[in-house]
């Protein structure tokens, strides 16, 4: 699914990414944990094309194709989708107007027909109910005047609109309570299949007992440092990260 | 020294222009000859035309070239109209019972404004439009300017007691067009009357258009103007609304969408004489490439003018490096017990709203488009007819595709 090798990605001349290597396959989920400061938020605006990252150093190849010299909205088309660590208020613009928009010019894209407003319709309702997002957020602008949870719900109803074939969660559970976090976890293990793939990037374990990792990998100072099955995170949860800073620095 | 002293005078413009063939009071042309013999051709200095210079006016030539308009419109499908090509009114329109095209003398009003002194003198066409119950109406004055030429309608709504109506200014040119449109508009809103105005000015891209509106609003009335300047050289609104009586409610919208070189400056003034009425102007605009924007809204409240609720809104987007603004929102306040409030912003698109969106897989071109859409939908909000509603939203979708 996408393939990330030995990445090193500078910002203002700052290097943030130092060698960064990580292979996802189809039909897995993949937990990022690391301090502040690791690089996690990094890796993903990488992943979504944020321009302000100069790559230095690496390649990411997904489905295929060369990652880093696609657009935001090519990656986009492709199956890529990042749930925003904080995600935008647009006034004005539409939830649903806007998601039948990106539906279409991926679909576009692709060659397909755009999508009749039945079909789209039928998908808003049945979609949104795995996110328990009320009808009527869907079709407000989008996420203005949304709470902290409703926002990060309004993320995943997205993801589940655009079926992505690889999400990245970038610290989806910040901010959540333990109800919005439930049902947070619940639209993405809903949305899991054979198919698609996750990367879920998050500070605490708390996440990661709704939605089960098959890998948890540990980022530290710009790479992944130690890389282990869900325990690992138990671990770090009970421990913290300096065992592993101390570690690092000795290897 | 002679020819020093009219060059800064009006004179320049002048010798271009044909003396108007409708009949108008020597009374009349006394007053406009001695506001254009006392009045300076504005520049920076004249506090109000500091950021709009008027000097190419006297670079245009009114050769009368024609260029047909690629795709003429008409805004409102039940309307009444009538055509204005190139300032006359065209002949074998049937009449519309409220409209007066003929005269035998032009009415006497008039300020001592120097434009409106040559709109008087150089008059092309005058239309009065009357309203008289209280179905509402809509009239549209369509003018279209295929040559270059210099046409000085002078329009007279009067919207009479208890009465309500629509007029749409549909101001059209052929692209290439390089005319001088001066307008001058008189409006009356009588007791307990409801009009609105709907102005599109979507001019060529060498027109100057220069226009004002006088309004009076008698008490119980609400006044409605909506202004779109789409296109054009240099658009120039001076919009001055009287609100003499009590209760009164005055909207003003603007959205404009300039490119190029355009330049466009609107400016405002609602004066509120009496106590107990209501005010809301909101202008919105988007400014790319090397475009100017002026806004000058003023709102005065006068001494027991008490109870007076206004609002004023200015806000642009700047979508290049090189578009500039000028904006300056004023409250004038005598009274003690009113609620106002103005406000003005200018920024750019938000960086992080369009990067939100392409990542969910819209282009680049369409994330800024629908951005721009949703800051210019609250204008649109604001505008009931349905027709100059959807017209407009077309154009900006236009303004993006060309």
């Amino acid at each position: 699914m996408i393939e990330i090798k030995n990445l090193h990605a500078n910002i203002e001349g700052k290097e943030i990414l130092k060698g960064l290597t990580l292979t996802v396959n189809a039909g897995e989920v993949h937990a990022i944990m690391g301090p502040n400061g690791a690089g996690k938020s990094t890796l993903a605006s990488i992943l979504a094309g944020r321009e302000e990252y100069e790559i230095t150093e690496g390649e990411v190849t997904f489905e295929g194709a060369d990652l880093l010299d696609l657009s935001t909205e090519e990656r986009a088309h492709l199956g890529l989708f990042l749930a925003f660590q904080y995600p935008v208020e647009i006034p004005g613009v539409s939830n649903v107007n806007f998601l039948r928009t990106a539906i279409n010019e991926t679909r576009e894209a692709k060659g397909e027909d755009p999508i009749s407003a039945k079909e789209f319709m039928a998908m808003v309702r049945e979609k949104s109910k795995i996110v328990e997002l009320d009808s009527k957020l869907a079709s407000r602008s989008v996420n203005e005047g949304f709470s902290g949870g409703e926002k990060k719900r309004n993320e995943i109803f997205q993801m589940a609109m655009l079926n992505p074939k690889l999400a990245v969660l970038d610290e989806t559970d910040s901010g959540l309570d333990i109800d919005a976090l439930r049902i947070v976890a619940n639209g993405v293990n809903t949305l899991k299949s054979a198919d698609n793939a996750s990367i879920v990037i998050t500070h605490y374990q708390r996440l990661l007992d709704y939605i089960v990792p098959d890998f948890v990998h540990v980022l530290h100072d710009g790479k992944i440092v130690k890389t282990g099955n869900k325990d690992l995170a138990l671990e770090l949860e009970e421990k913290g990260y300096d065992w592993i800073k101390e570690e690092t620095q000795v290897g | 020294m002679e020819e020093v002293l009219t060059q800064t005078k009006f004179d320049i413009l002048r010798t271009g222009l044909r003396p108007t063939a409708l009949n108008i009071s020597d009374a009349l042309k006394e007053k406009a000859n001695n506001v254009l013999n006392y009045s300076d051709f504005p520049t920076r200095k004249n506090e109000a035309w500091k950021y709009t210079n008027v000097n190419g006016l006297n670079k245009l030539v009114f050769d009368g070239k024609n260029i047909p308009i690629s795709e003429p419109f008409t805004i409102a499908n039940r309307s009444k109209k009538i055509h204005i090509t190139n300032g006359q009114v065209s002949e074998g329109q049937s009449a519309i019972p409220g409209v007066k095209t003929s005269w035998d003398v032009l009415p006497e009003f008039f300020t001592d404004d120097p434009f409106d002194a040559l709109n008087a003198l150089y008059c092309t066409s005058a239309i009065q439009v009357e309203f008289d119950d209280s179905e509402n109406e809509t009239i549209e004055l369509i003018f279209e300017n295929t040559a270059n030429s210099a046409i000085f309608p002078r329009l007279f709504i009067q919207c009479n007691k208890g009465a309500k109506g629509t007029v749409i200014l549909n101001f059209q040119g052929a692209e290439q067009n390089a005319s001088f449109i001066n307008v001058s508009t008189y409006v009356n809103v009588g007791e307990n009357a409801n009009l609105s105005i709907h102005k599109i000015q979507k001019n060529g891209a060498d027109t100057f258009d220069l226009q004002r509106e006088y309004v009076d609003q008698a008490a119980n009335s609400t006044f409605t103007m909506n202004t779109f300047p789409l296109s054009g050289r240099l658009t120039r609104n001076d919009l001055k609304i009287n609100v003499n009586g009590n209760n009164c409610e005055t909207f003003m919208n603007g959205a404009y969408t300039l490119k190029g070189k355009s330049h466009c400056d609107n400016h405002t003034t609602v004066d509120h004489k009496v106590a107990h009425c209501y005010s809301k102007e909101l202008y919105k605009g988007v400014i790319d490439d090397r475009a100017t924007n002026v806004f000058n809204g003023k709102v005065f409240v006068r001494k027991d003018a008490q109870k007076i609720n206004a609002f004023q809104s200015n806000a642009n987007i700047l979508l290049s490096d090189t578009g500039t603004v000028n904006s300056k929102p004023e409250l004038e306040i005598y009274a003690d017990d009113v609620k106002c409030s103005h406000g003005s912003t200018t920024g750019q698109l938000d960086d992080e709203a369009v990067f939100y969106l392409r990542s969910r897989g819209l282009s680049e071109k369409a994330a800024k488009e629908l951005l721009v859409k949703a800051f210019l939908g609250e204008v649109l909000e604001e505008v009931e007819n349905e027709e100059v509603k959807s017209y407009v939203e077309a154009q900006i979708e236009k303004h993006f595709s060309a």
